[in-house]
């Protein structure tokens, strides 16, 4: 069998993968709340990046190892990687929240800008891509930081975005209310 | 079989109103019987390896094909219709993608040119399927619900023309041998449609009963020149985002 057939078959199978998984219903939609204060100030846990950061310092497991029986040291390293965990499940979270939302405002508007569905289609993708990578080394034992910081900023980029996207539909909704006020002024001073 | 199913469906669609909603799908159900029809008789009258036969098989085919992709625009615009932005883009990207698996398939096939008009179909079916995946994975990203007929008229076109991909590839290949299960296997496999496409008509369909609320269109235009600038200078400072450095452990 040729390679372009080969290719063929591998085309139907990849859309029947993709059909399954369109079909399949999504994890996240369980959270009907998503546009409730939780979505106030959408960095809320990215703000505690630096707490946790302290928290993870080589310097104070070092401090620790020193003086600390091994038992102490090992408990020390299982709470600072579940803390991790939980800090990393909370952001993905509010990345998952923020783009909920920002779906919401995508779907209601009457155009779309192409680059900017497919950035964060993109943006997404990142994401879950190192989240998995980041939730795979701290499961490992390893903590990679540097990671941790890379999530960080995308939710804070995302969070920046989503206020502005946010002003710029509150403008619109003035300036619509604006025009119909006019208008309807308008047509009364014809009457 | 298949001939009594297709009319009950057809039936279906007219008694229960849904042929209204949906005139391309019910269309294309009134092709295909129309299709078996003119076939048994030119068959009949010809032979099955008559010039005319293959002519007037051919051109059916086509015209098949034809009332499908129809009937699969009307289906994509059921689902994303409602929503115009994401309806303007999702118009512009499926016909990209169906235009470009077409050629794909046809470059992948294209090695016999006895085998062409076969090659076309493969080449129609492939991009009809890509088109109907690519649909519910707009869906299932932008939340968007798609009622459970929708679903399994979705997954029925989907489902034969992957189908008929794989049947049409296994024949160009193993014509000889593969002709008498070939035709077999298509029949088998619409008739399974026909039986899950006749289970999401069963009753009438309800039309989307609210239609969202968008922001006036004269507004958008007036503001979209800034909204794009303000884009900009946001893209910008994302790049400038992305380029910090991770601060160190």
């Amino acid at each position: 069998m040729s390679t372009m057939l080969i290719l063929l078959f591998v085309a139907v199978a990849a859309l029947l993968a993709l059909l399954i998984w369109a079909f399949l219903p999504r994890r996240d939609r369980g959270d009907k709340a998503f546009l409730g204060p939780k979505d106030g100030p959408a960095r809320q846990h990215a703000t505690y990046f630096g707490a946790i950061r302290q928290a993870m310092s080589e310097e104070d497991f070092d401090f620790l190892a020193a003086r600390a029986p091994v038992r102490m040291v090992r408990r020390a390293h299982k709470e600072r990687q579940r803390i991790a965990v939980l800090y990393l499940t909370e952001l993905r979270g509010d990345f998952e929240r923020l783009l909920r939302l920002a779906r919401v405002i995508s779907v209601l508007s009457p155009e779309v800008a192409v680059s900017h569905e497919f950035e964060r289609l993109r943006l997404s993708m990142r994401f879950s891509w190192r989240y998995r990578i980041v939730l795979l080394g701290l499961h490992a034992g390893l903590l990679f930081l540097p990671q941790l910081s890379g999530l960080n900023q995308i939710v804070s980029q995302l969070a920046f975005r989503m206020e502005a996207a946010m002003k710029e539909l509150g403008e619109r909704a003035a300036i619509a209310a604006e025009l119909a006020t006019t208008l309807n002024r308008r047509g009364l001073d014809v009457c | 079989m298949t001939a009594i199913l297709q009319m009950a469906l057809l039936f279906s669609l007219v008694a229960r109103r849904n042929a209204s909603s949906y005139p391309a799908f019910s269309a294309y159900i009134f092709m295909t019987l129309a299709q078996s029809g003119l076939l048994f008789v030119v068959i009949g009258g010809w032979g099955f390896s008559s010039l005319a036969s293959w002519g007037v098989g051919w051109a059916s085919q086509f015209l098949v094909l034809g009332s499908r992709a129809l009937a699969v625009a009307e289906l994509c615009r059921h689902i994303l219709g409602p929503f115009r932005g994401v309806w303007c883009l999702a118009r512009r990207i499926f016909l990209a993608a169906g235009i470009i698996v077409l050629f794909y398939a046809l470059a992948a096939a294209a090695h016999q040119w006895r085998l062409a008009l076969t090659t076309t179909e493969m080449g129609l079916e492939l991009g009809t399927a890509t088109v109907i995946v690519l649909l519910l994975l707009f869906a299932r990203y932008y939340d968007i619900v798609v009622a459970p007929p929708l679903r399994m008229l979705a997954l029925g076109l989907c489902l034969y023309s992957c189908f008929s991909v794989v049947n049409d590839t296994i024949l160009e290949r193993w014509l000889n041998r593969y002709a008498a299960i070939w035709n077999t296997c298509g029949m088998a496999a619409f008739l399974g449609c026909l039986l899950l496409w006749s289970r999401a008509f069963h009753k009438t369909v309800p039309q989307a009963a609210v239609q969202p609320v968008l922001l006036d269109r004269g507004v958008y235009l007036k503001i979209i020149p800034e909204v794009n600038w303000r884009l900009r200078s946001l893209d910008q400072q994302l790049i400038q985002f992305w380029r910090l450095e991770a601060p160190r452990a």
